[in-house]
């Protein structure tokens, strides 16, 4: 294949909002929380590579998609996995200086971060001023592993959300928030606020949009044979399609296309099976064909269906990932 | 009569003018065999000699002798008898070049006239030494009669030879045949063996290099060497009449596509007429190649025009393409200057006849129309593009049935079999405008097409502003294509027109998404006053709480029942629920700073007092948050002194939301039961009424509870009144226009048995279904996405239901869950016999999860049982 330009497919990083493909329904939903008549609280559930944090940097970049300008919307983006973020403070002080940089000044001063009349008094004037604040989290998760830091502050936000509407929450995780504190014996602190959207795999004509936007764009020749493997190796999954587009577009032939994918996206399956639980990974198991497996729970094999793990016909989304499964290492 | 005159004037102006034309009508009136399924074109020896057609021949037996008139007349009127002779030899030759090449064939008369005018005592002597020389005419009759009719018969028998792929058998008859009748015609006319060995050695010698495989039409190399005898005559003529005639002679041969046949003609012109001539003769080949290439009279004509229109600008230019080549005359060798602007403009004004124009000119084989084509295509492709007024036609653009682009450029709408389109590659180091630019609108297009196929439109919206995006960045890099600047100009309209074609689509897909119904349902977050039409029932609710605060004792309230039933909503909007003169005060125990220390509590009630007193017209005074530290709760009484008179007659009802959060921060030592002390003594020495809300009522907190509050009157709320919750459904806003089909109201309130927060949850995605779904009649297809949509949407509060009410401690969990999808599927429950199986199940029954039906249980709400049955799955030990 001739290539007059870099190779269109992103692997890397979140998607930019220009290349960003599907998801539409999951939009709807986020439109209908945050921008509708009172903002509400949102959390998108996905496991990992489904596209949660691109999800997120396109609410951020295109707010004015969800919310009409009428409603004065702010955007805040904390990313938990980041050191600022590990403690309630550093939380505060995050929202803090996201408000400040959005509307030239501060809604309290640094030092009162710690002080929750205070803040709770500069949200209040920020609501009360017409401003709809949103605040997007990403890797949510993360607080499970410093949840002792986090006492209190559950329940500190989702009173200045749920009940005094200070701002809306669009949480990103890997799990349902309940299924984070339960891990740990407790119970979420945030009730009922939120609304639940799952990430699964995008339909057939999204990814082939996306692909076929790839390769037309950069002058490659897409056959319905590329189709084909492109959908054996990344069953609808987002940054699987993307990484054997990416690979198809870079090397042209099927064979190393497979070989390249299967080397590549071993550390992801890996990282994907670490998250699941055990009925999940049974499930997981009896979909790759592994011998003695009794059938999984009908509702696990239906969530991972949601998901995208499971392909509606019960086989794994990936060729890939069952030849990974049927290594033996996995049973 | 009148046809056959017309046709003959036909014949005339076809064969020198419209050779296309004539081809068809001699296809027609002689057709050639069909072979594989193909009639090869009828050549002129078909039509005029092997398979004459009589009509055929006879209109051009008219068209001849008409032709000969300047010869006959000149004979007739002062000519000698033997002078017929030459008009005899005239005719004769007319149709012997025409068999070969019928437009110079019949006007070789035309050639015999000047040379007769002008060298008549020239041929009388070449005529006489003919005489002496030839036999007796009957002698020479006979064997130029026996000569022929041998060619004749050996050409028959040859022809057929050929006809049946003996082309060695063919070709050996016709040497051999021809030789014979050659030499049998030679002693017959002159009685010398000499004479006949020599011409019938001669003849077969050039008729063995001469024939080929198969007779070819129109073989330019007959045609002009049947030329060569008349410009033996010819050359004997004085140089204005040579020139005539020259001119004559290309004239006559432009029609046949053999390019070198100008510069041959020309050549033998001036081979033949220089010794006469001598350098004049130049001049001669000269006028052969004006006349071939028609340079002459018409060209000047056609190019004037297109000069004079091209500096004027063309108003019509269909009327000016019909009076250029092809129309009137088909031949152009030379191409015209301004033809391809006009051609262009044509095309903008009548598109589907200058197509057929243009399909016309692409028929023809002349190359002055190559230049032309070549030109406007690209102007016209790009005119075609900027056609694009709506979507629809901006896609069609793409598609094989295209009224006009495919015969334009038929090369890039071949598909295969599975409907790719066949792409073309321009060839290497060649830019061809066309190739670059025209298959990325195509592929544009096909993207477009795609795009608006989404189901969703806000998907199709996103889609098409994509294709926006490629569409400027193609634009941005045509320069880097290697085209040239003013042929990029040229594509500038069609940018431009796309661009405009796909942001009126993107507003009308973004119209639609604006257009969509505004969910007014809020799941999750307790309803504030704001959204007061939000909140409907409840009316008996606000009865017995004006009772209570009405009463003389004024018990303490307690407000209890399971999550989510709308009990913190029920307080938000207590303020326009209740009469004027009770003034309710909301104040969230939810929140940690309110239980954090015994000053933080105090402050944090008087800020919220001060907050809704102060929505409720009652101006309190400020608060400083130092004040509490020290003594709280002192400074919370001098506080609700200092607020007293501004009451009035009115009183406060405090409600206290999440009231368990105070018993866990004195749990947890952040306050003490001092505070009890101060709340009662609030009680019975204020006129504020207070209200405490929560999941669990005050003796189930625990004694300290109950033992501090003795007059006591809970309220438990669940379910919402049914007419309650049809209103929800149907009415939760005054712009609210979604209409619900027959039974669908009543399915949700069943399903749901009127619980808030799941009428809420359902609401919220069958508007989102509706919005989706581009309709404002929701179904039961569109209800049953819904349901769908809201067991997953609503994880949380299933998941809280599934793991907090099922039991306190793991053992008593594993047992409610059992119980629960027991319950759920109809099935017979695990034995209660363990103290965590019955404690969860007094703990379910308690909080509403499932009731007693006779002897069994089930659910209460079927749509929870309806989660458990599709969503849940028990823990795993």
């Amino acid at each position: 294949m001739k290539h007059i330009s870099s190779n269109p497919f992103i692997v890397d990083h979140p998607v930019p909002p220009e290349y960003f493909h599907g998801r539409r329904d999951q939009f709807l939903s986020i439109k209908d929380r945050i921008g509708g008549i009172a903002s509400q609280c949102i959390s998108i559930v996905g496991f990992r590579r489904s596209g949660k944090s691109s999800l997120l940097r396109y609410v951020q970049e295109r707010i004015g998609e969800f919310c009409p300008p009428e409603q004065q919307p702010l955007v805040i983006t904390l990313i938990l996995s980041d050191r600022r973020f590990h403690t309630p403070e550093g939380i505060t002080e995050g929202l803090r200086q996201g408000i400040e940089q959005a509307i030239g000044s501060p809604p309290w001063r640094r030092e009162d971060n710690s002080d929750p009349w205070t803040v709770d008094d500069g949200l209040q004037a920020l609501r009360d001023c017409g401003r709809r604040l949103i605040v997007l989290i990403d890797e949510f998760d993360e607080i499970g592993a410093r949840l002792a830091a986090f006492e209190g502050w559950g329940g500190d936000w989702r009173e200045k959300a749920g009940v005094q509407g200070y701002f809306a929450l669009v949480l990103t995780t890997l799990h349902p928030i309940d299924a984070i504190y339960q891990e740990l014996g407790l119970t979420s602190p945030f009730g009922n606020i939120f609304t639940t959207i799952e990430l699964g795999a995008l339909t057939t004509g999204e990814w082939q949009f996306l692909v076929r936007d790839g390769f037309t764009g950069s002058g490659v020749d897409l056959r319905e044979a590329d189709l084909v493997l492109l959908d054996e190796l990344a069953g609808g999954l987002p940054f699987y399609v993307q990484l054997a587009a990416q690979l198809l577009w870079r090397h042209g032939d099927h064979p190393r296309t497979c070989a390249e994918f299967t080397l590549q996206a071993e550390p992801f399956f890996a990282k994907l099976w670490r998250d699941l639980s055990e009925q999940e990974r049974h499930a997981l198991r009896h979909a790759a064909g592994l011998p003695r497996l009794a059938a999984p729970v009908a509702n696990i094999r239906e969530r991972l269906q949601r998901h995208g793990i499971l392909r509606s016909d019960g086989r794994l989304f990936s060729s890939a990932l069952a030849e990974w499964l049927k290594d033996g290492q996995k049973a | 009569m009148t046809q056959f005159l017309r046709e003959t004037w036909e014949l005339w102006y076809w064969a020198l003018f419209r050779p296309s034309l004539l081809q068809q009508r001699m296809n027609a009136w002689a057709p050639q065999a069909e072979k594989d399924g193909k009639r090869a074109d009828t050549a002129y020896n078909d039509i005029l000699l092997f398979r004459t057609n009589a009509r055929f021949l006879s209109q051009f037996a008219l068209l001849t002798l008409l032709l000969c008139t300047p010869l006959i007349i000149p004979v007739a009127t002062t000519g000698e008898v033997r002078d017929w002779l030459f008009v005899l030899s005239a005719l004769l030759t007319a149709y012997g070049v025409s068999v070969w090449f019928l437009p110079l064939g019949v006007h070789t008369p035309l050639l015999f006239a000047p040379v007769y005018v002008f060298q008549r005592v020239i041929l009388r002597l070449s005529l006489d030494k003919a005489s002496a020389i030839l036999p007796p005419l009957p002698q020479l009759a006979l064997g130029i009669g026996s000569y022929t009719l041998g060619l004749v018969l050996t050409s028959l028998f040859g022809y057929w030879l050929w006809q049946r792929q003996q082309l060695w058998a063919g070709r050996i008859v016709l040497v051999a045949g021809s030789v014979i009748s050659v030499a049998g015609g030679s002693w017959l006319a002159t009685q010398s063996w000499v004479l006949a060995a020599w011409l019938s050695g001669l003849s077969g010698f050039f008729l063995f290099l001469t024939i080929g495989d198969e007779p070819r039409n129109n073989d330019p190399e007959r045609a002009v060497g049947g030329a060569v005898g008349g410009a033996v005559g010819v050359s004997l003529l004085p140089l204005l009449p040579l020139l005539l005639a020259a001119w004559l002679v290309g004239f006559c041969f432009a029609p046949l596509r053999w390019r070198w046949t100008g510069l041959l003609v020309a050549g033998i012109f001036i081979v033949l007429t220089f010794e006469q001539q001598g350098w004049w003769a130049l001049v001669a080949g000269v006028a052969a190649l004006v006349g071939y290439y028609r340079f002459l009279p018409f060209y000047p004509l056609s190019a004037l025009l297109c000069l004079r229109q091209n500096i004027r600008l063309p108003r019509t230019a269909l009327p000016l393409l019909r009076r250029l080549p092809p129309f009137g005359d088909e031949i152009l060798w030379l191409p015209l200057l301004g033809h391809s602007r006009i051609l262009a403009a044509a095309f903008r004004e009548d598109a589907n006849t200058t197509l057929a124009t243009l399909q016309q000119m692409r028929a023809l084989p002349y190359p002055g129309y190559r230049r032309a084509e070549r030109r406007a295509l690209p102007q016209i492709v790009a005119d075609q593009l900027a056609q694009a007024q709506h979507i629809e036609s901006l896609i069609a653009t793409s598609q094989a049935n295209h009224p006009l682009l495919p015969p334009l450029v038929p090369a890039f709408y071949q598909f295969d079999q599975a409907g790719q389109r066949q792409d073309l590659a321009a060839a290497p180091g060649k830019t061809d405008e066309i190739a670059t630019v025209l298959p990325r609108f195509l592929a544009l297009a096909e993207d477009v097409g795609r795009a608006c196929e989404m189901d969703n439109p806000a998907m199709a919206e996103l889609g098409m502003e994509r294709c926006l995006d490629n569409l400027r960045t193609l634009q941005g890099q045509l320069p880097g294509f290697g085209l040239r600047a003013k042929h990029i100009e040229r594509w500038k309209p069609a940018f431009a027109q796309w661009e405009v074609v796909l942001q009126h689509a993107i507003e009308c897909q973004r119209t639609l998404s604006q257009g969509e119904l505004l969910n007014p349902f809020q799941t999750g977050n307790p309803l504030r006053p704001e959204r007061k039409e939000l909140f409907k029932g409840r009316t008996q609710f606000v009865g017995d709480v004006l009772r209570y605060i009405y009463d003389a004792s004024r018990p303490t309230l307690v407000l209890h029942g399971p999550r989510r039933c709308g009990k913190s909503s029920f307080l938000l909007n207590l303020p326009h629920l209740l009469p004027s003169d009770v003034l309710p005060v909301y104040y969230s125990l939810q929140a940690p700073a309110a239980t954090a220390s015994p000053g933080d509590f105090c402050y944090g009630m008087v800020r919220a007092l001060g907050r809704d007193l102060r929505g409720q017209g009652v101006v309190a005074p400020e608060a400083q948050r130092a004040s509490f530290q020290h003594n709280p709760y002192g400074t919370l009484e001098d506080w609700l002194d200092a607020v007293k008179p501004r009451l009035g007659t009115r009183s406060v009802l405090l409600c206290f939301d999440e009231f368990e959060k105070l018993g866990e921060a004195i749990a947890h030592g952040r306050v003490s039961m001092a505070v009890f002390d101060q709340l009662r003594d609030l009680i019975q020495h204020s006129n504020l009424s207070f209200l405490f809300c929560g999941v669990q009522t005050l003796s189930e907190l625990g004694p300290n509870w109950s033992s501090y509050f003795i007059s006591v009157q809970p309220m438990e709320m669940t379910y919402l009144e049914p007419d309650a919750a049809r209103e929800l459904l149907t009415n939760p806003d005054l712009a609210f226009d979604l209409r619900y089909a027959e039974g669908i109201v009543e399915q949700v309130v069943t399903i749901t048995r009127c619980q808030p927060y799941l009428l809420q949850l359902i609401g919220e995605h069958m508007v989102r279904q509706a919005n989706r779904n581009q309709t404002r009649l929701l179904t039961q297809p569109l209800l049953d996405a819904a349901l769908d949509a809201a067991l997953t949407a609503g994880e949380p509060y299933f998941t809280n239901l599934w793991s907090e009410y099922t039991g306190t401690t793991p053992d008593e969990v594993r047992a409610g869950q059992s119980l629960l999808h027991a319950v759920a599927h109809g099935q017979a429950p695990p034995p209660t016999d363990t103290p965590g199986a019955r404690a969860a199940l007094r703990r379910l029954v308690r909080y509403h999860v499932i009731e007693q039906a006779g002897s069994s249980h089930r659910c209460e709400v079927p749509f929870v049982a309806r989660w458990v049955r599709e969503r849940a799955v028990i823990e795993e030990v």
